[in-house]
């Protein structure tokens, strides 16, 4: 059995296929492929860091956002507070100022109706001293009243 | 539907070779060696008359040509092809590289002087594990089954260990790096003489751990389907299941053997040049 035969002469072209399959990729195929390779490592590398310095960001904004949404929030109802104490004081100003005028339409209705009203007692009593005037004539069948007379009636009903 | 093709044409292949060197020697031992073992002729399929090498090369050392020539043409193509978003094969070799650069080289030599070898390992663990997979295809042979091809790996290994050692440390301090600091003399001597002798017997064990698993694999392969033509055809039933399960086994030993030598081979370079505390 030749299994452990010694062969110097493939042990030596081992040595030299080994030798010059090296030489050649060394020289030609390596620094082209190894640099590469390098080259995508960086390349990668630098995607990762631009990716997690997006992600810092990205987390950052969405900190600001959410720090505005508060502040927004905080805001929009300190607004709303504002707005509605304003709100609730026009109402109060409107409501006064509506009584006021009303109390004063009021006043206003009420002397004119008392105005009204004496001018009315007054035609009233001027009517019954025409009619008194009349009654006595028709009564009488003469007319006895001249106008001083008519005149004294009438004061005689103011009178009364 | 391409692999189930191929798949067939394994079987059949591995089915016939045996029974075609049995039918002419009609010797199980014989059989089993010549599927393995060097010669000048090579059998390009069973039954067919045998191939006469040209040059009067032996079969072992074609195979070495073979496989530079495969690394070779990967590599160009590789380099030709070249570009940041690789695809196909590129992906394989760039990926082959990554891994005995970050896993291999890079872990025990660091990164500044692991730079510089990076070639050298790169290059010899294609080369084996091209060796030892081309093994594995019909009418082709494993020169890692061949002593000779291991050993001078291994050997190119421990001149460079010497080599490295030598040119980093200086001829004395080698040799003083070999005696523990400290020691009684007697003992010093006795551990000096261990280290020298262990770093002969290293790169042996890993010469003969090679050829081993390469030259046993095949042999499991090949004595499984033997038992076909020595106890019944009925065999066929274990033997066949068997061998394509040591085929597959045998995929994976020769990574894990080409991944093992470089490994090896790397820290004993790297030990070389380092001083023992």
């Amino acid at each position: 059995m030749d299994l452990f035969k010694i062969d110097p002469g493939l042990a030596i072209w081992t040595w030299i296929v080994f030798g010059i399959t090296l030489t050649i990729l060394g020289k030609f195929a390596f620094p082209a492929l190894l640099s590469n390779i390098k080259i995508r490592e960086k390349t990668i590398a630098q995607a990762i860091n631009n990716a997690v310095q997006i992600e810092k960001r990205l987390s950052a904004i969405e900190q600001e956002q959410a720090e505005a949404i508060k502040a927004s929030k905080a805001q929009a109802s300190e607004i709303l507070r504002q707005t509605r104490n304003q709100a609730e004081n026009i109402r109060k100003e409107l409501l006064e100022k509506a009584e006021e005028e009303a109390q004063d339409i009021l006043a206003q209705t009420k002397i004119k109706i008392a105005e009204e009203r004496v001018a009315v007692i007054q035609s009233i009593k001027s009517e019954i001293a025409d009619f008194v005037c009349d009654a006595s004539e028709k009564v009488i069948g003469k007319s006895f009243v001249s106008k001083d007379d008519r005149d004294w009636v009438k004061e005689l009903v103011e009178i009364l | 539907m391409k692999n189930k093709y191929v798949f067939y044409f394994l079987l059949i292949y591995l089915l016939f070779s045996p029974a075609a060197v049995f039918a002419q020697e009609g010797n199980v031992s014989e059989v089993l060696f010549q599927e393995i073992a060097n010669g000048k002729t090579l059998d390009i399929f069973p039954f067919l008359p045998a191939v006469q090498l040209p040059l009067g090369i032996s079969v072992h050392f074609f195979m070495l040509l073979i496989s530079a020539g495969l690394i070779l043409a990967l590599f160009f193509y590789g380099k030709r092809n070249i570009s940041l978003k690789p695809r196909g094969l590129l992906v394989v070799l760039e990926n082959m590289i990554t891994f005995v650069q970050d896993d291999i080289v890079f872990p025990i030599m660091g990164e500044d002087k692991g730079a510089k070898w990076l070639p050298f390992f790169c290059t010899l663990f294609f080369f084996l594990l091209t060796i030892n997979l081309l093994g594995l295809i019909p009418c082709f042979k494993t020169a890692t089954g061949n002593i000779n091809v291991t050993s001078a790996l291994a050997a190119m290994i421990l001149i460079l260990v010497f080599a490295v050692g030598i040119k980093n440390l200086g001829i004395r301090k080698f040799f003083v790096n070999l005696y523990p600091q400290g020691t009684v003399l007697p003992i010093g001597i006795f551990v000096a003489f261990l280290e020298f002798t262990g770093m002969f017997l290293k790169t042996a064990v890993l010469s003969l751990r090679l050829f081993a698993n390469m030259f046993a694999g095949h042999l499991a392969i090949f004595s499984f389907l033997m038992l076909i033509f020595i106890l019944s055809p009925f065999a066929g039933i274990f033997a066949v299941p068997f061998t394509i399960f040591t085929y597959l086994l045998e995929v994976l030993v020769s990574l894990i053997q080409a991944f093992v030598f470089t490994l090896l081979s790397c820290i004993f370079i790297t030990m070389a040049s380092s001083v023992h505390e």
